[in-house]
């Protein structure tokens, strides 16, 4: 998840992704599934220019409340649940995946400073209690092992009551080459804490040898990999290419998550389905026998208030283009760990203390 | 000997470790390369002093470089730049901080380092030393003649490992199986922060199954037995002679005299005293004098 320079995100492939494409250009041709794929996930679309609605967002959920320790303001730290917190090493990516979420967000990384006063909240007495997982996204923090390393590190060191990290990577897809012994040593294993890879892998064209290979030593390492697919539109919106995906994942040992309904962002507006369309495909794909029930995803909206999966009456009203979302998160809970959070204004508070929000649905099938 | 580091790293974050001005992009750099190789995401440097007529076409085309030079090329090529009066030594300097490490060979020709041991920079390895496999060891640490490091042990920066000492050695744990002594497989490992310090001819056992922990800025004197599972809180001193046994945790800023023995499981509070040659069995509150066989509290410590 890369950010902006000077208001632009650039387009970026991988010199491996750059490299497949061209293979398939020639060996396949322009119309095939792979140029597809991989065109429809990296390749800049004008109509990312275009601004649909004004009601779209900048950044994908309301998480901008600013986090203090000792005085000092934390950059690239988010805490939106009770027991996770959420940390951003670098922006860095290596390549930039179009629907990203940070990239309306302005690059930036941390320096080693900056990442143990981040260890030493996440172990302070005021949240130690609370917290028990440290999830360390981006960007992609498998572009700089160093810098992984040390935060692991640091967390090893100031805050033991830390007892799964998660790391977002889609490094083995973008440029598997990277998966190398430097990088293995900083993900190796740690007495007393979990270490899980959650990736993203949306279709299974792009599960070529050289990416199954360093999926594989992630594996041979000791992780646990899990992966989080975004329903894209002309890219994996067909029961057939859901079910070869989360097939194939099964295979080489990844676990499915989250299938994302894709987000009311600016400049995506193309890549989105119907949030109908994408209980559809849940339902065919559950209920068809095609694939095991331990590889299905849970379909899931990131709204204002953070992630709802769509579970049978969540959606309680519609109002045009705009479906209002039961939540299970409570108001009181979220001013507890962050009294300085506000809610957003596309929510609610029900009277049993839950919180509804707004969601922007797309009528574009 | 050094060995290229993987890295990504903003060209802002190189202009600000250089103290210099980035000019263009902030561009995101994975490696430095020469002139005659260049590619994308790459750093260079342009010497206009060694390199007089350097052809600036050949930048065409690399949107996502950056430049080290003693001029403005901003009339010659579009990618971004930083000017500096020594591009040679900024370029070498980058390369230290952020894409070499250094490899065991310029350590004594005798010790013997696994190849799998993962050393920063800058470290010290005397004669006869042994590193083994799943050992870290952070920059600008140093690590006398003798000593042995085995087991999962990670080492942060500028530490120093006396001569003889052993760090990494088997718990002492056995439990009776009727008449039998069986030993428990001590398979846990040892995180030691930065800035500690371990006198010569001292050991640190590895944890049973968690790890034994040695906090930052932690002074430990020579002929100094650390048992597994320990916990020594950061800024502490453990002076010579002193015996730390299994699962005891001493807090912060603690002054362990010399001889003293620390129980198994016994929780020494931070800010306290143990005087010499005692010998505690039982938890010792914060900011406390003790000190006796047994030890007994015998004042309170709080500095004004």
């Amino acid at each position: 998840m890369a950010g902006q320079i000077k208001g632009i995100f650039k387009e970026k492939f991988s010199p491996f992704l750059r490299a497949k494409l061209e293979e398939a250009r020639k060996s396949e041709g322009e119309t095939s599934e792979i140029v597809r794929v991989i065109e429809g996930q990296y390749l800049k679309n004008p109509r990312e220019e275009m601004i649909e609605e004004t009601t779209e967002r900048r950044r994908h959920y309301e998480a901008d409340m600013p986090i203090t320790h000792n005085g000092r303001q934390l950059r690239g730290v988010e805490r939106l649940y009770r027991r996770v917190v959420l940390v951003e090493p670098t922006t860095a990516c290596a390549a930039h995946c179009r629907w990203c979420l940070r990239g309306q967000y302005p690059v930036m990384s941390l320096s080693e400073e900056e990442l143990r006063w981040i260890a030493q909240y996440c172990g302070g007495k005021e949240v130690r209690d609370d917290i028990r997982e440290v999830l360390i996204t981006g960007g992609d923090p498998l572009m700089a092992p160093d810098r992984l390393n040390f935060l692991i590190d640091a967390l090893q060191i100031e805050a033991p009551n830390v007892k799964i990290v998660r790391i977002g990577s889609r490094v083995p897809i973008h440029d598997p080459e990277r998966v190398e012994a430097n990088l293995l040593h900083a993900l190796r294993p740690r007495n007393g804490l979990r270490l899980e890879i959650g990736t993203h892998i949306n279709h299974s064209a792009e599960l070529f040898e050289e990416v199954r290979k360093a999926y594989r030593k992630l594996q041979d390492n000791g992780l646990r990999i899990y992966n989080q697919s975004v329903l894209l539109k002309g890219i994996n919106d067909t029961e057939k290419e859901l079910v070869t995906l989360f097939d194939e994942l099964r295979y080489i040992g990844i676990e499915t998550h989250y299938l994302f309904h894709c987000i009311p962002m600016r400049g995506m507006a193309h890549h989105r389905t119907s949030v109908k369309k994408g209980l559809n495909l849940i339902r065919n794909l559950t209920s068809s026998g095609d694939i095991s029930g331990r590889c299905k995803p849970m379909f899931t909206a990131m709204t204002d208030l953070g992630k709802i999966t769509l579970y049978d009456g969540i959606i309680i009203e519609r109002q045009n283009d705009n479906i209002l979302l039961n939540s299970g998160y409570k108001f009181d809970d979220r001013l507890k760990w962050n009294p300085l959070w506000k809610m957003p204004e596309s929510a609610s508070v029900t009277e049993d203390g839950y919180m509804n929000v707004w969601y922007r649905d797309s009528a574009n099938d | 000997m050094y060995l290229r580091q993987q890295n990504a790293v903003y060209a802002e974050e190189l202009a600000a470790f250089l103290g210099r001005r980035l000019i263009g992009e902030n561009v995101l750099i994975y490696e430095p390369r020469s002139i005659s190789a260049i590619q994308n995401n790459a750093l260079l440097f342009i010497d206009n002093v060694w390199c007089k007529n350097f052809n600036y076409g050949r930048l065409d085309g690399f949107e996502d470089i950056l430049v080290l030079t003693n001029e403005d090329i901003r009339k010659k090529a579009e990618c971004a730049f930083i000017i500096t009066d020594q591009p040679r030594l900024d370029f070498v300097n980058i390369l230290h901080r952020f894409f070499v490490k250094q490899s065991a060979a310029a350590i004594h020709s005798s010790a013997d380092i696994d190849p799998l041991a993962v050393l920063g920079k800058n470290i010290i390895v005397g004669p006869n030393a042994y590193i083994g496999p799943e050992v870290s060891i952070g920059d600008n640490t140093t690590i006398e003649a003798n000593v042995v490091i085995s087991g999962k042990v990670s080492i942060g920066k500028n530490c120093v490992i006396k001569a003889n000492s052993t760090i990494g050695s088997e718990g002492f744990s056995f439990i009776f199986d009727r008449q039998k002594l069986q030993h428990f497989p001590q398979i846990g490992g040892i995180v030691i922060g930065e800035n500690v310090w371990i006198g010569s001819n001292s050991t640190v056992e590895r944890a049973a199954l968690d790890d034994t922990i040695i906090e930052n800025d932690v002074k430990i004197d020579d002929l100094v037995q650390i048992g597994h599972n320990t916990r020594i809180g950061r800024s502490s001193q453990i002076t010579a002679g002193a015996i730390i046994c299994g699962r005891a945790s001493i807090g912060e800023r603690c002054w362990i005299a010399p001889n003293a023995c620390i129980d198994n499981g016994v929780i020494v509070g931070n800010d306290s005293v143990i005087g010499m040659g005692s010998a505690v069995l039982k938890d010792v509150p914060a900011e406390s004098v003790s000190a006796g066989v047994p030890a007994k509290f015998l004042r309170s410590n709080v500095k004004s």
